[in-house]
């Protein structure tokens, strides 16, 4: 399978490709600098307006918002000590010091070049790992893709942390949205209430709009930020050329971020806020002087920056391969999977291999043009961000989620939809019930339900062939111990307490 | 038993729309009836759980309020929709893209006006011109 990943490379190399990735990173730099702002929202936004394009288009332009958001996170980080995404908070205990001794500049270069060193080892692990998990999954039957998408939905709930039982009611709620529209096995029409908008079901743009950027909206619009203690000095920042080697000191600190970042990008729903803190503890253990941490060490930046970044392309690993998405945003990318047509999972690397190993190079490429902007100029100009006006860009967003959800199918009822799922995401935001089961709960709803079907009509409506096979059993047992694992920490820690 | 708090007026509000649901599923086929009878009878179960949850902390802290501060917000994104469908898009563009960034403290009405137009411009190229989009008229006109 690694030859078609090379053969894939050519189509990637159009120029309307490298442009989509250039201005992916560029925009998501921009959205990981203003504090609200995400790369899940910038994605959800983003993805009503690719439906014309063409999808390494589409799929760069989405790899390259994920790359550039990641490091944008630590713009705000370094400068305001506010994290951009929450995957800059380690960023801001040395980012933040360094700042204030007048090396802003330098710690946003420290930081855009370990993150485009996360970024590179990510996008090499997907290509490596995820052609031969490929293979293994082809092997799978229906029984067992029921299983696989029953992990799937498990797995977000049971490892995201926080509330259990508001993770499971989310995921409800998201298998419950996937059932909408006509039942196509035998013609039933569900939850339609006789509006024919519905037959086809719910758009999952429609949902990702509403869910993932109404609630950032509605912060940029009702929150202020202090911009008060904003310092920066533009002549203290060097050529990129010139503090690149200065920089290769933190080569053990780059390689283990590094592999704790994919690591922690494969584990479903534990994301890169938790690889950014492992990776700032391990390397301050290792470290020769761990006193001068939190006082403005530039290898604080390079660990947590270099992880949170190693997290983006992995997590696409159980995605690609079994529609398993290991953080929110690779949920949403599965969303953008789907409406250009290509439906996650095996098959998906036998029918479309040029697209998907397209799509893992615009990840490394995209990585790789994060060191050409961590140049004095756009160091500089970046840095300037957060001047931008909170209300004007919270109503900018308004009117492009409009445009975006309008123009799925030119019709106001998309866009009313789309208000109902934005006041669902805003209480589910305030009450803390966790969004991604919702998204995935959509997307496997609809999976789950006809390997099911499919199983059973293989079996002639015998449960028994759900439990058959030895790779069926082997993913009980999986899902067993997902659902377990933290019900017994949670014991155990009681009875400790 | 506290009723004014969020989560359990949430929970309720679950509650009521799966029976509601419920109901509607019972006139499906038993094998399209089969998941959202599922997934409705759990997050009874659920919703019943957090109720329970939420009036055990209750008890802790009495006074749990219901903040209404993301509410304008959210109310003024209905208006801007509601305004496309009576006045047309571009109108309801002109008018609310500056009056929501006003609203929330932008006064700036030089960079505002300035905005507002290349931001409708860009639209107008992009959808009209390029895509062929046809944006809401509006019922009014």
């Amino acid at each position: 399978m690694y030859e078609m990943l090379l053969m894939a490379l050519p189509n990637v190399l159009y120029l309307e490709n490298l442009l989509a990735v250039t201005f992916g990173v560029v925009a998501g730099i921009c959205v990981g600098a203003m504090p609200g702002l995400s790369a899940t929202m910038a994605i959800s936004v983003l993805i009503p307006f690719t439906f014309g394009m063409e999808p390494l288009v589409a799929l760069g332009l989405m790899a390259g918002i994920y790359n550039g958001a990641m490091y944008g996170g630590a713009i705000p980080a370094v400068l305001l000590k506010i994290p951009g995404t929450p995957a800059a908070v380690a960023t801001t205990f040395d980012g933040y010091p360094m700042a204030q001794k007048g090396r802003a500049g330098e710690a946003l270069q420290v930081a855009v070049v370990s993150s485009a060193i996360g970024g590179i080892a990510s996008a090499l692990s997907l290509m490596l790992l995820a052609p031969p998990l490929a293979q293994v999954t082809l092997l799978f039957g229906p029984a067992e893709m029921f299983w696989i998408a029953v992990i799937g939905l498990l797995s977000i709930v049971f490892l995201l942390g926080g509330n259990i039982v508001k993770g499971l009611a989310s995921a409800c709620f998201g298998v419950l949205v996937s059932i909408v529209g006509t039942d196509t096995l035998n013609g039933t029409d569900r939850f339609t209430f006789d509006y024919f908008e519905l037959l086809d079901g719910i758009h999952i743009v429609v949902l990702l709009v509403g869910l993932y950027a109404m609630p950032p909206v509605v912060d940029l619009l009702q929150t202020t930020i202090d911009i008060s203690n904003f310092k920066y000095d533009k002549s203290a920042t060097r050529s990129i050329w010139v503090a690149l080697p200065k920089m290769l000191r933190f080569w053990k600190t780059w390689l283990k971020s590094s592999l704790i970042g994919i690591w922690i990008g494969i584990l479903p729903g534990a994301g890169g806020s938790m690889a950014a803190f492992l990776s700032y503890n391990e390397a301050k253990r290792n470290s020769d002087n761990p006193e001068e941490w939190g006082q403005g060490e530039p290898e604080g930046v390079a660990a947590a920056e270099t992880s949170n970044n190693a997290d983006t392309a992995s997590a696409l690993i159980p995605a690609l391969t079994l529609g398993i998405p290991g953080t929110a945003v690779a949920a949403i990318m599965l969303g953008g999977l789907l409406i250009h047509g290509l439906q996650p999972g095996p098959m998906l690397f036998r029918e479309s291999p040029e697209i998907v190993f397209g799509f893992m190079w615009q990840f490394l490429f995209g990585a790789i043009l994060l060191i050409f902007l961590g140049g004095s100029l756009a160091t500089n100009s970046f840095a300037q961000l957060l001047r931008l006006p909170r209300p004007l860009l919270g109503s900018l967003i308004t009117v492009l989620m409009f445009v975006g959800v309008y123009s799925i199918n030119e019709r106001m009822f998309d866009v009313y939809l789309m208000l109902i799922f934005g006041g669902v995401g805003i209480v589910f935001d305030k009450l803390k019930f966790p969004l991604p089961p919702v998204v995935l709960g959509l997307i496997l709803g609809g999976f789950a339900e006809e390997n099911l079907r499919l199983s059973l009509t293989i079996g002639r409506g015998d449960w028994a062939i759900l439990m058959q096979s030895i790779t069926s059993f082997v993913l009980i047992c999986i899902t067993l111990v997902i659902v377990l694992t933290p019900l017994i920490k949670k014991l155990r820690r009681k009875s400790a307490a | 038993m506290k009723f004014a708090r969020p989560q359990t007026l949430a929970s309720l509000a679950f509650i009521f729309g799966s029976i509601y649901l419920l109901f509607e599923a019972s006139t499906f086929k038993p094998a399209s009836a089969l998941l959202p009878f599922a997934m409705l009878t759990s997050l009874i179960v659920l919703s019943f759980i957090l109720i329970f949850m939420d009036q055990m902390e209750a008890k802790d802290e009495p006074t749990a309020h219901i903040s209404l501060r993301s509410g304008k917000a959210y109310l003024f994104t209905i208006g801007f929709v509601v305004s496309i469908s009576l006045l047309g898009f571009y109108p309801s563009l002109v008018m609310g893209l500056p009056l929501i960034a006003y609203v929330f403290g932008f006064r700036d009405f030089k960079f505002l006006a300035g905005a507002t137009a290349v931001i409708a411009l860009i639209i107008y190229g992009l959808f009209d011109l390029v895509m062929h989009k046809d944006f809401p008229t509006g019922i009014l006109f």
